[in-house]
């Protein structure tokens, strides 16, 4: 039966159908007979969190908008459309044409966070496709690109090659390279090799990891066509490179429901516990006129009522004043939200504010991350508490009342005065300006567990342990029942283990991950799925421990398990941003040896 | 100005919410570049509104719909402009303009007509009955002086509502398809609207028919509901379509 028809019969019987319809306004049906080669987009996760990813769209239009190849999507069914699928042998389909994905030439993962691993390996396997990329004779090649392909090596066998760096002018150009070797006749051997010439693409297969006693030695490169150190892809003009100018739009919610605009990528900030910082370097910038023809494109074939203004640190973006000035006037009349997430604190104006929201003001959102001078100097995120109070004044006296202040816990050097400290700075926060708004101030401070990630200066770093990160959240709850207007949340101690223990995995993993699944882990980033049990089980069988991998503190002449890939950070940079790092948390500065008496201490 | 529009919706986007199906109108609407007027207030949003929300999983051939612009458009421009900018699943079947302070389409339609089909399959259906039965199962639901169901939703689980006054009739209608023989369609006139209305998925429940989304076993054949109008119905058994007094109601022609 067409397998087109099978699915609409399943449609009925699950949640949310149109997760699965791929008929959105602006999606992409092309001939596949007039293709060269077909790929599918694949991303690990529901279809609503997977549709407010920026990277989909851009290499959507960027594939489709070139003649002779297409891209369609494919995402993580909900587990009651699988339970379907898997009872009536439908295989997983590619949304735009409903075909087998395995019957397209090319399949891509789109890699953004570690706990969508066990979602990579399910989705593989209900496509019918071989696990192993050894064990694959044909069907598509299996790739992965964003930004945990800096660090794939617990993916390793189950990936034919991984992309690194920019995507949307390197995806066409291999897709156009695969045509020709489809059309040479090249078996897959020889296609895996002749794309691992090209620039940016990383072939796991061509490197060994040598283990003595348990420990890497080096990663050797097997193959001529294997450079020690892949480099990633940038695009050098984003004003030139393709951007998503007929962006799909999903008719059910997705996360975000509005049209982005990415201002720029890279963030020159160079904040040390922050791996996007590394691996989106160099800062490249879109000027002022493309994005107001951007923008104007976009809402034109959307029909969106908000436009994100988007980058790393958006509020660095130069003349941001000017920028949203000049957009208020070129875009249509008709009430134009825009949002502005990712602030920073000191490059921030409550004019810019105000030409946001029109009528209701909802939430500012601010990263401080830490509350203590000390900590600040370490994670270079240097913002006086001056400028944090500064702004929120500033923004209170404008009319805004609801703030979300997002914070860090577990970084390398932090004491328990420094966590009590971010209750402190929000108890002061609390205090200082209810008055002036009128007693209904609502501060909601989010708390996330820090991460050692691989290219960045804390990446020989330890994680700081289970029992101490829930020790630390219990401190903070206690503090922040006092602050009146307050409220508190943080990331589960138990997924930020294994978030850690992922990012500075090695191939060794791979064995985990294979039988963690099997086991039944899916969607570990939904806390309804997520089962640490069923993870430890693993671990055991495998004969691992977690903890060697999110616990251990490397030296710096350690052979780090992604040494043979390149983020534009090199090590000796990051050592010396470490050495200063440590140095800064040594110091003790006049201004600290008496501290600030905060209300209510 | 008001303008009344009516339009169909397809199979293809059966699934989408009444929320769901609001959002991609407006958006219509604003890649069309409509004049459209919205409300005063903290949070503006256009001034439209559906006659009666279609339920998930029912096509449907004429719903109505009101939108006032802020400047006057021609009923034939602005079904010109504003199908250019649907997507397939949704037609547009007429337009005219309403008077200002007219009733809406949403406080005037007060019943609907749907009908239930089983989809054909090859082998005998599920859920099929003897010839006859179907009309026996119908007259005895009608014939009971009052159906009581569960209220559905809201805080209070203990209530019960008597749906009998909300079903106007229901008619079998024998199917040509020779494959269906045993599975004729039916044809429901149901109360619809703000004035209190009841889900054909009910009634069909009550028939026995498992036609509801969800907690179907994929073993049950699923029934197509369709909905072939929105009315004005009067005491004296009167079917009249919601458009607007007076003016022109420019109809496509399909």
């Amino acid at each position: 039966m067409d397998p087109g028809r099978r699915l609409d019969e399943l449609l009925p019987l699950v949640q949310k159908p149109p997760r699965y319809l791929g008929n959105e306004w602006n999606a992409v049906h092309k001939d596949h007979q007039a293709a060269a080669v077909r790929a599918v987009l694949a991303f690990p996760d529901l279809y609503e969190v997977g549709m407010s990813n920026l990277g989909l769209q851009l290499l959507y239009e960027a594939v489709n908008r070139q003649p002779g190849m297409l891209l369609e999507r494919a995402f993580a069914p909900a587990t009651d459309m699988e339970e379907l699928m898997r009872r009536h042998e439908v295989p997983l389909f590619a949304l735009e044409s409903r075909r087998p994905v395995r019957e397209f030439d090319l399949l891509g993962f789109s890699l953004q966070y570690e706990l969508s691993y066990t979602n990579v390996l399910n989705m593989l396997d209900l496509a019918g496709i071989p696990l192993h990329s050894e064990r694959r004779q044909e069907g598509p090649l299996v790739i992965g690109g964003g930004p945990c392909a800096f660090n794939p090596e617990p993916l390793a066998p189950f990936f034919d090659l991984f992309m690194l760096g920019d995507g949307e002018v390197a995806l066409p150009a291999l897709l156009r390279a695969l045509a020709r070797l489809k059309k040479e006749g090249a078996d897959r051997r020889e296609t895996i090799a002749a794309l691992a010439a090209l620039p940016g693409v990383y072939v796991p297969s061509f490197y060994l990891p040598v283990y003595r006693d348990g420990v890497l030695q080096k990663i050797e490169p097997l193959h001529l066509a294997a450079p020690p150190q892949v480099s990633k892809n940038i695009v050098a003009d984003l004003n030139s490179a393709p951007y998503p100018t007929r962006p799909l739009v999903p008719y059910i919610a997705a996360i975000h429901d509005r049209a982005v605009l990415e201002l720029f990528r890279g963030c020159s900030r160079g904040c040390r516990f922050c791996q996007a910082g590394v691996i989106y370097r160099p800062v490249r910038r879109r000027s002022r006129s493309k994005l107001k023809e951007l923008a104007c494109e976009i809402l034109r074939s959307t029909g969106y009522e908000e436009i994100s203004l988007a980058s790393l640190s958006s509020s660095d973006y130069p003349a941001m004043d000017s920028l949203l000035r000049e957009l208020a006037a070129a875009l249509p009349g008709d009430k134009v939200k825009y949002s502005l997430p990712s602030l920073r604190i000191d490059s921030f104006s409550v004019s810019q504010a105000d030409l946001l929201r029109q009528g209701k003001r909802g939430n500012l959102t601010f990263a401080p991350e830490v509350a203590s001078p000390r900590l600040r100097r370490v994670i270079k995120k240097n913002i006086s508490e001056e400028a944090l109070f500064g702004t929120i004044a500033d923004a209170v006296k404008a009319g805004w009342r609801s703030f979300k202040l997002y914070f860090m816990i577990g970084l390398p050097t932090e004491e328990e005065e420094d966590v009590l400290a971010i209750a402190g700075l929000c108890r002061e926060l609390a205090s200082r300006f209810r008055g002036i708004s009128g007693g209904r101030l609502r501060l909601s401070a989010s708390v996330a567990t820090f991460v050692p990630k691989a290219h960045t200066p804390f990446q020989w770093e330890p994680q700081l342990s289970q029992e101490e990160v829930k020790a630390r959240q219990r401190l903070l709850s206690q503090s922040f029942r006092q602050i009146r207007g307050g409220g508190l949340s943080w990331h589960d101690a138990e997924t930020g283990f294994l978030e850690a223990v992922f990012a500075r995995g090695d191939r060794l993993l791979s064995t985990v991950l294979e039988q963690a699944w099997r086991k039944g882990c899916r969607f570990d980033s939904w806390s309804e799925h997520f089962s640490l049990q069923r993870w430890q089980e693993a671990f055991r069988e495998a004969g691992l421990e977690p903890e060697a991998y999110a616990y251990r503190r490397f030296g710096y002449g350690d052979p780090l398990p992604w040494d043979h890939l390149g983020s534009g950070a090199g090590k000796d940079f990051l050592i010396q941003e470490h050495r200063l790092a440590m140095a800064e948390s040594k110091k003790r500065l006049p201004e600290e040896a008496a501290p600030v008496k905060r209300g209510g201490d | 100005m008001r303008l009344r529009f009516s339009f169909a919706r397809l199979d293809q986007l059966k699934y989408l919410s009444h929320l769901e199906l609001m959002r991609l109108m407006i958006r219509a609407f604003r890649r069309a570049a409509l004049p459209l007027e919205y409300s005063r207030g903290f949070n503006p949003h256009p001034l439209f509104s559906i006659a009666a929300p279609l339920p998930v999983g029912v096509t449907a051939e004429r719903e109505f719909a009101d939108l006032s612009l802020s400047e006057p458009v021609e009923p034939a421009l602005f079904l010109e402009l504003l199908s250019r900018q649907l997507p397939a699943g949704i037609e547009l079947a007429g337009a005219g303009e309403a008077g200002p302070q007219a009733p809406s389409a949403a406080s005037l339609v007060n019943a609907a007509l749907y009908l239930a089909r089983q989809n054909s399959r090859s082998g005998l259906p599920a859920g099929a009955r003897e010839d006859g039965a179907w009309q026996a199962a119908v007259d005895c639901l009608l014939g009971m002086p009052a159906i009581v169901v569960k209220r559905r939703g809201g805080r209070d689980d203990s209530g019960t509502v008597d749906i009998r006054p909300l079903i106007i009739s229901i008619k079998v209608q024998e199917q040509e398809d020779s494959a269906c023989l045993r599975a004729p369609a039916l044809e429901l006139l149901l109360r619809a609207g703000s004035a209190g209305g009841i889900s054909p998925f009910v009634v069909l429940g009550e028939l026995g028919i498992p036609a509801g989304l969800h907690g179907l076993k994929d073993e049950d054949l699923p029934w197509q509901l369709h909905r072939c109008g929105l009315y004005i119905y009067n005491q004296e058994g009167g079917l009249r379509l919601p458009l607007p007094e007076g003016g022109l109601f420019h109809w496509i022609k399909s």
